[in-house]
């Protein structure tokens, strides 16, 4: 009895050697409690949001497979090593329609076959073999388009081509110095210049490499992006009624009859203008003077305006989805239905006729 | 600074640095005044004074009533203190609603007075209503008086439960002051805990439901009836999660600081009746308005009628301390008329199966949000009419969020009614997650979390990451602080 009451040197340092083995057994349970979750939540985000490429084993080709499920709309999409997107179309010879665009027509937010070039695609091929390629990328503008224009034209020889435009476009999106943009000199030309290509550090590359290996670092990467452009820092003293006292930028005037002007030019005036304008908002400058070219200038264009009536008898949108907003966003798939409808038979119209006179002017 | 920014975890790891190195008790309320000044002041430094105005002169009015015995004197003091705190909430909160009202009656003369344009202060009503229940108790003799003015101060600033509540008595606080505790490892650990789920409930469905309820009531005629009670539905949640989130987060604040606070909410939405909503909701300022309104007009020690107007007036007056407007009349209107009922109802001896109960309360809960979201009576009439009228028309959709919302709320509901029955059968779960169930007279019952288990520390690391990843990227602004 009286022995087990002594703390003995020994009996002490047996106490402190279980108590580190406990400290250490506690923190191994919550390293494993940690590590456990993050895996979880790899798993999660894996079939959330996701970028995995691998070769295709039929064609031996890379094939890119993004999954969005996540903050936009539910799609999985398939893109080839050049940026296009999979199409069930499987015909080499027949005309090719090559559809440009930005987040619009690259269309994440649905599946393959329901982007509006694969709906039209799928619909035109049940009476006419015809091939659209949709060449649609994230946050691309008419300055990209004609930049672009000789190696898209070299590359798909396409018989039409059809480019999607929004309000941005049209505006200020391809006058952004760091991206692809034109440049304005004098009142007449109008250049497409790419900016200095830009040099990425070694921490920079290394994020890239572990992006593309978890599904988890490259979500959580993208959020702390997202909270850094939507967070403005707030000052640390705010008077709350105070007005901000920086006077509000003067609206530029966009050169936008010269911008329509130079993707014609650049794609060989076979070309059809689809325009996306905002569902919930009224007509703007940029959209009535878009009207105001086509109407003046023998041309195609359609403006998705025209279903929107028909949208809203039914009471739906053609923009957003059950995880965004209504009518706001992307194209949903009713909404790529309809630009299907609008602008997918001109088009194909359009590039069977031209493919036909090409066809005869060989044997002429 | 908002209890969900980044700007608020620097600003509370730094004071709780500070405060758990601080050995005097003077010299640790000295920095939490400061801290709770300068938290102030990032709202709006030019209220400051304000505030420390209204605790100079509630502290000076409560000592001259403290040392003297002449009733007249007494009274005077007590008259002082109440019309300068409701003289400055009046003007500040009230004033342009009261021009707004006058000129409806002026205009049939073609008169006009102007607006004055007054900026709301953050958090007066709650500031006020604390200062004023410190000299009515200093008057009634159930309080002595704070020694100085600086701890004195430090009550009416305390910065967790500052801008929106609870609305924290001077006999629960003041007392705490004289036995420094500070950021123990328990109370950091179960503060925390608190946080933590004020935080989920902000960020990861508040802020999600918000938008929502913010696009129906915008246009809530270009909706379908499925819609209007999807919004109403988000709305129910958002309002509920984003209050209950920010009383959760200030006590979980105070906790770790070394302070109780009392609990403001006991999952409301389950509540039998109105009566007991009423216990479950908001429990401050139902305390408040029971024992400093609804009691010295006479409560139920009168006749059957004058109890039905003593409901009628204290919850039209505790609508009107929502804001100043007519929607905000309305609601205080309507829950005054069902309290009554309920009372009526009660009298007759009459009782409703509790699911019944529940059902109806909900729904009526749920339905007089309607006039206490909208922003003019017209919206309010137009949301009713969207809500039960079926005639097809109107844009459907139905955004996931919404039943992603519900499931995790009644998911939390439930941990909550087990939380509430546990015992030692369920200390399975307990230990196999290292949760603990603390039972604070103040704050209710709690569940803390631990990390000492390998599901333990999964179960916190998932709630950190989920609302890491998850919470909304524009989070708005808390409901109350408007208030």
């Amino acid at each position: 009895m009286m022995s087990s009451a002594i703390h003995t040197p020994n009996a002490a340092s047996a106490d402190s050697s279980v108590d580190r083995r406990g400290r250490l057994g506690g923190w191994s349970r919550a390293i494993s409690g940690i590590a456990l979750s993050v895996l979880a939540f790899e798993a999660v985000f894996r079939f959330l949001s996701f970028e995995v490429t691998r070769v295709d084993p039929v064609s031996h080709r890379q094939v890119l497979t993004m999954t969005h499920r996540l903050g936009e709309g539910f799609g999985v999409s398939h893109w080839d090593a050049s940026g296009i997107r999979q199409s069930p179309a499987n015909c080499t010879s027949c005309p090719r329609v090559l559809v440009l665009g930005d987040s619009f027509t690259e269309a994440l937010q649905v599946n393959d076959p329901d982007a509006y070039p694969a709906v039209a695609e799928a619909l035109l091929s049940s009476t006419q073999p015809i091939l659209l390629v949709n060449a649609g990328q994230a946050s691309r503008s008419p300055a990209d388009y004609v930049f672009d224009a000789l190696r898209n034209r070299q590359l798909v020889q396409p018989a039409w081509t059809v480019i999607q435009l929004n309000l941005d476009d049209l505006g200020p999106d391809a006058f952004i110095d760091a991206k692809i943009h034109f440049l304005e000199q004098g009142t007449k030309l109008l250049t497409p210049v790419a900016p200095p290509s830009h040099v990425y550090g070694r921490i920079t590359r290394l994020l890239g490499v572990l992006r593309g290996h978890s599904a988890l670092v490259n979500y959580a990467l993208y959020r702390l992006d997202v909270i850094r452009q939507t967070r403005r820092p707030p000052r640390w003293f705010i008077a709350g009624s105070e007005p901000d006292g920086r006077p509000a930028p003067e609206a530029r005037k966009y050169p936008v009859e010269r911008e329509l002007d130079l993707m014609r030019a650049s794609y060989e005036n076979r070309i059809t203008f689809l325009f996306l304008p905002p569902f919930n908002t009224a007509i703007e400058s940029g959209e009535t003077r878009f009207e105001r070219y086509c109407l003046s200038t023998p041309g195609s264009c359609v403006n998705l305006r025209a279903s929107f009536d028909g949208f809203r008898q039914r009471g739906t949108a053609p923009y957003g989805f059950p995880n965004s907003r209504f009518g706001e966003g992307h194209l949903n798939r009713d909404g790529h239905a309809a630009a299907r409808a609008t602008s997918g038979r001109r088009a194909s119209e359009a590039a069977t006729t031209w493919s036909f006179l090409a066809f005869d002017s060989l044997y002429s | 600074m908002v209890f969900s920014s980044l700007r608020f975890f620097v600003f509370l790891i730094v004071l709780l640095l500070l405060v758990a190195h601080i050995r005097s008790n003077r010299a640790n309320k000295v920095v939490l005044c400061i801290s709770s000044c300068l938290f102030y002041a990032a709202w709006d430094f030019r209220y400051l004074g304000l505030l420390l105005l209204i605790s100079g002169i509630d502290f000076v009015a409560a000592a001259r009533i403290h040392e003297t015995n002449v009733f007249s004197k007494r009274r005077f003091w007590l008259a002082l203190s109440i019309v300068t705190n409701l003289g400055i909430l009046a003007y500040f909160k009230y004033a342009d609603f009261f021009i707004h009202s006058l000129n409806g009656v002026l205009g049939s003369y073609g008169r006009e007075v102007p607006l004055l344009h007054v900026f709301l202060p953050a958090g007066i009503s709650f500031y006020t209503f604390k200062s004023m229940s410190y000299t009515i108790d200093v008057y009634r003799r159930q309080l002595t008086p704070a020694r100085t003015l600086m701890e004195y101060a430090m009550f009416v600033s305390f910065f967790p439960d500052l801008i929106a509540g609870p609305i924290v008595r001077a006999s629960v606080f003041i007392p705490q002051l004289d036995n420094q505790i500070g950021p123990t490892r328990s109370r950091l650990q179960e503060g925390s805990s608190l946080f933590l789920v004020g935080l989920g409930k902000k960020l990861l469905v508040a802020d999600y439901m918000g938008p929502i309820a913010d696009t129906v009531f915008q246009h809530p005629g270009a909706w379908s009836i499925g819609m209007a009670w999807t919004g109403l539905i988000a709305y129910t949640i958002q309002i509920y999660c984003d209050f209950s989130g920010y009383s959760d987060m200030a006590v979980g604040t105070a906790r770790m600081l070394g302070y109780d606070l009392p609990q403001n909410f006991r999952m409301p939405y389950l509540s039998g009746d109105v009566s007991e909503f009423w216990r479950r909701w908001h429990i401050t300022l139902s305390e408040w308005l029971r024992d400093y309104l609804y009691i010295p007009l006479g409560g139920n020690r009168k006749t059957p009628s004058r109890t039905y107007l003593n409901l009628m007036l204290t919850m039209i007056l505790g609508g009107l301390w929502h804001g100043a407007g007519l929607n905000f009349v309305l609601w205080g209107a309507l829950h005054g008329a069902a309290l009554s009922i309920h009372r009526g109802w009660s009298r007759m001896g009459l009782r409703m199966p509790r699911r019944a109960g529940q059902i109806l309360t909900l729904l009526f809960v749920s339905l007089a949000w309607v006039p206490f979201r909208a922003v003019d009576a017209a919206t309010t009439q137009v949301m009713f009419r969207r809500l039960f009228l079926v005639d097809g028309s109107g844009n459907h959709w139905l955004p996931i969020v919404v039943p992603a919302g519900l499931i995790l709320v009644l998911a939390g509901h439930a941990i909550g009614v087990w939380i509430e029955k546990s015992d030692r059968s369920a200390n399975f779960v307990l230990k196999a997650f290292d949760l603990q169930i603390t039972d604070h007279p103040l704050s209710g019952r709690q569940l803390v979390f631990g990390m000492r288990t390998v599901s333990g520390a999964f179960l916190v690391s998932t709630i950190v990451l989920l609302i890491a990843l998850f919470a909304a990227t524009e989070s708005s602004p808390f409901i109350y602080f408007r208030f």
